[in-house]
């Protein structure tokens, strides 16, 4: 019953409904009880003033007797008559005038006058009229003769007194007349009026009777329009207050709801209702009315705006398939970048969806929702980067867990501080060519000392990236001119190179506690103590030998060649010359076998075993210092194919050369960038090698000195100052 | 790992800027790397913001003299506090410029920021910058690069 109710009630509810309804009560109001209400109190007011005229005509015909009487009494008796005829002549007006006036047709209601059809109403003698008017008329007639007297009707004689003169005795006979007619006509007219007054009482009746029952109609079509207005304002105020209830459900939902949710119009301008969230998400405020475009203009790159607007507008577009739509939404995932101040700007990953709102199975908006999928987007990155990170240095750890700790270690320090040192030669300020070359030549010997040692422990993921480095360096010692932009490419080298590095001491230092754990604590305490203090030891451990020995090794495979490295006495290299005394020994050894040892076909066509020897000895001369011998029983060297490659790569004039003895031939090996190969490869070619040996033996204050026999051997003699002691006791400082 | 091209670029948004502006070029130091996160900076700087596949800052700071020269070889006569501000402004939106035109879809940069005076209040958002000496005259400024 209730739903059959509301299911009535529910349009007229409405705004509209509720307008609409009102106005019909009201005209019905004013059609079934004002108008006919009206109408008839008009028709009572009408028939009581009839009755009211009707009454006051009612004793005309009486009077008019009664003044005929008296004429004709008062003539007999010769009195004065004037007064009687008087009387007789206003009766007889008035009664004309009433009759005129109640035989005419009355004027129409006034609803009628207000339609001005011009239609006449009935007169108040109704259907008497013409018998009233014809009674009168014959009446009139008789009456006319006396009511035209004028003068006296009397002569007086003398002898016989007072007589009627002939008008007299006319009137007399008038008067009697009309006495005789009036005694038929006037109780007709009487009757006449009594039977009108009849008519209008009971028409004055049944107006009234009618009023009563529309006064009555309208209590009860009021009485029902009040019942109907407050059913309808109680129903409206519950809807309204279910509204409120619902507006204000709708206020919390969107005041408390995580998601950013608006409506987009036609137009894409966004509705007024929006959740708080949104202020957050887009650190801004009044989204009301702004256009989808602004939303996202400056926080997306322009290709995703471009695109995102025209998905929404295919959007609209209803014939396309909403599902189908929605697998190409550019705005699945969207990076933003939203102001964060002082010119930085904060990066937040928001996931938009799109829904069609209809009405009435009409498209009407596309309601927007958006979240925040930052987290797990940072998340998701962070897992590819930790695998990729994992997988690099599975690969690093595969390479570094051969190594010696204490002898990684050492390198790690070695190397980072070369980093730091190619760094601090890039920082100092320079605007000159010639500072600019002067740069690429220490550089050079840094990173080619590096390159040397990750070589020799078989670090080829640093290796790589140093000999990369130098071949940037040799690309602008190649350039005829040099400017700070050319050096660009090593900076971005040295960067890997550094973040490399820094990877490996991390896996290093991982390792070194999974060493811990793992019980091996004797180990790895001496690792550590050599770590910490590798340059109190006072002496090489056996560290450099084995590094040599894999260096010899692998330069000897990668060259085609056979080789054996000998060392001796490296236990009694001073601290201070530890790095130097491994460098240099990195870089002859590699010389020798990339230079000097022969090939084994070769070395057994001259009557030499097929693998060659590398002799390393070190030896303390007391106070006269150190003295390092490198020597190789390979091919020697010619001084003739060193002019020839001086000449040819510029280091000689063809006049100096004819002037240059053996000592300043030897010398030309130390220049940095001669070599005497014609491609450089990994392990020489790039004129470095000698060249650091020269610097490192310099920054010692040392000599060095080549002795060789052609096809018999090459040696290099380093004499060593001992190291200056410092005034804490402890030696020099190390000069790399 | 930063590309050179993209640092290429920036140091050309600096460089053109002294080109067009004061036709005189300026010469490239050798650029180097900061470590510790601080790379510094002059009296003067103009920052920009980036984000999309870099995210960071890119800077370009410079002492109030090198700025007042370039003003009065700009034919300005006006070298007050506001104006060197607005110049050097005006040399990151150069730089900004020149990246948006270079890499566009990619990057998003933010309008520039000018901070003068308190050199504490430019700081690099990652510990690694590169740092680009950018010559004229007799006067040096810098570059910095500090992006992920």
């Amino acid at each position: 019953m209730n739903s059959r109710l509301a299911k009535v009630l529910n349009p007229l509810l409405t705004p509209a409904g509720s307008l609409v309804l009102v106005v019909i009560l009201g005209l019905s109001f004013v059609a079934v009880v004002l108008v006919p209400g009206l109408e008839l109190a008009s028709e009572v007011a009408d028939s009581s003033t009839a009755l009211k005229l009707l009454g006051e005509q009612q004793r005309h015909p009486t009077l008019i007797r009664a003044a005929l009487e008296s004429i004709h009494d008062r003539l007999g008796g010769r009195g004065y008559i004037q007064e009687s005829v008087d009387q007789l002549r206003t009766s007889s007006s008035q009664l004309d005038a009433a009759m005129h006036e109640m035989t005419v047709p009355q004027p129409g209601s006034w609803f009628s006058l207000m339609a001005d059809t011009g239609a006449k109403g009935r007169p108040i003698a109704g259907k008497h009229a013409a018998a009233l008017l014809d009674i009168w008329a014959k009446e009139l007639v008789v009456l006319k003769p006396v009511l035209g007297f004028r003068g006296v009707p009397y002569q007086d004689n003398e002898s016989t007194g007072t007589n009627l003169n002939e008008g007299g005795r006319q009137l007399d006979r008038d008067v009697g007349a009309a006495l005789r007619a009036g005694r038929r006509a006037l109780p007709q007219l009487d009757a006449e009026f009594t039977a009108i007054a009849a008519e209008l009482q009971s028409t004055n009746l049944r107006s009234a009777t009618q009023l009563r029952v529309v006064m009555l109609s309208g209590l009860v079509i009021a009485l029902a329009l009040v019942v109907l207005v407050s059913v309808l304002l109680s129903a409206r105020q519950r809807q309204e207050s279910t509204l409120r209830l619902a507006r204000q459900q709708t206020a919390d939902i969107l005041r408390t709801v995580k998601d950013g949710l608006f409506l987009l119009d036609r137009d894409l301008l966004i509705g007024s209702a929006y959740s708080a969230s949104l202020e957050t998400l887009f650190q801004r405020k009044d989204f009301a009315g702004i256009a989808f475009e602004n939303l996202l203009k400056n926080i997306v790159s322009e290709r995703t705006l471009a695109t995102a607007l025209k998905f929404v507008k295919i959007l609209w577009a209803e014939r396309t398939n909403e599902k189908l739509v929605k697998t190409i939404n550019p705005l699945g995932e969207v990076e933003v970048h939203l102001d964060g101040g002082s010119g930085r700007s904060e990066t937040r990953y928001l996931q938009f969806d799109f829904h069609r709102v209809r009405v009435d199975g009409e498209m009407t908006h596309v309601l927007v929702s958006i979240s925040d999928v930052t987290t797990r987007v940072d998340l998701a990155n962070e897992l590819q980067t930790a695998q990729n990170q994992a997988q690099g240095q599975v690969d690093t750890l595969l390479g570094i867990l051969h190594i010696d700790q204490a002898q990684l270690q050492s390198f790690l320090n070695d190397s980072n501080a070369a980093m730091k040192m190619i760094n601090a030669v890039l920082r100092e300020p320079t605007r000159e060519e010639g500072v600019f070359r002067k740069k690429l030549d220490t550089l050079f010997r840094q990173v080619h000392s590096v390159k040397g040692e990750a070589a020799a422990l078989g670090l080829s993921s640093i290796e790589t990236r140093a000999h990369a480095f130098e071949d940037d360096l040799k690309a602008l010692r190649d350039r005829p001119s040099l400017s700070g932009n050319d050096f660009l490419p090593l900076v971005i080298k040295l960067d890997d190179l550094l973040t490399h590095l820094q990877s490996v001491g991390d896996l290093v230092a991982r390792l070194s506690h999974l060493q811990i754990v793992q019980g091996d604590v004797a180990h790895t305490a001496t690792a550590v103590l050599e770590e910490e203090q590798p340059l109190q030891t006072g002496k090489l451990d056996g560290g450099l030998g084995a590094t040599l020995q894999k260096l010899c090794l692998r330069v000897a495979g990668e060259n085609g060649k056979e080789a054996a490295l000998h060392c001796t006495g490296f236990d009694a290299v001073p601290a201070d010359y530890r790095r130097a005394i491994k460098d240099i020994g990195i870089q002859a050894v590699r010389n020798a076998i990339v230079h000097g040892i022969e090939a084994p076909d070769t070395r057994t066509a001259a009557g030499k075993s097929r693998a060659g020897a590398v002799r390393l000895s070190f030896q303390d001369l007391g106070e006269a210092g150190y003295k390092l011998i490198v020597e190789d029983d390979g091919q020697g060297l010619s001084t003739e194919r060193i002019k020839e490659v001086a000449l040819k790569k510029g280091f000689l004039t063809p006049e100096r050369a004819q002037t240059l003895d053996t000592k300043q031939i030897f010398a030309l090996l130390f220049q940095p960038g001669f070599s005497t190969l014609e491609t450089a490869t990994k392990d020489a070619g790039r004129g470095v090698g000698m060249n650091l040996i020269a610097e490192l033996s310099n920054q010692l204050g040392g000599r060095v000195a080549v002795g060789t026999s052609l096809g018999k051997f090459t040696r290099l003699t380093l004499t060593l100052p001992r190291p200056v002691k410092r005034a804490d006791g402890a030696d020099g400082t190390e000069a790399a | 790992m930063l590309k050179e091209a993209e640092i290429r670029t920036f140091i050309e948004g600096a460089t053109n800027y002294f080109e067009v502006s004061a036709q005189q070029s300026a010469t490239v130091g050798s650029p180097y790397l900061v470590t510790d996160g601080n790379p510094g900076a002059y009296e003067y700087t103009g920052v920009i913001g980036i984000s999309g596949t870099r995210k960071g800052i890119v800077y370009f700071t410079a002492p109030r003299g090198m700025l007042t020269v370039l003003l009065m070889r700009m034919q300005e006569t006006d070298t007050s506090d506001d104006n060197i501000k607005d110049l050097v402004g005006e040399v990151a939106n150069t730089i900004s410029g020149n990246a948006r035109r270079d890499f566009g879809k990619s990057f998003v940069i933010s309008v520039p920021v000018v901070i003068a005076h308190d050199t504490d209040k430019v700081t690099a958002p990652h510990r690694r910058s590169y740092v680009i000496p950018i010559n004229w005259r007799t006067h040096s400024a810098k570059l910095v690069v500090c992006l992920e």
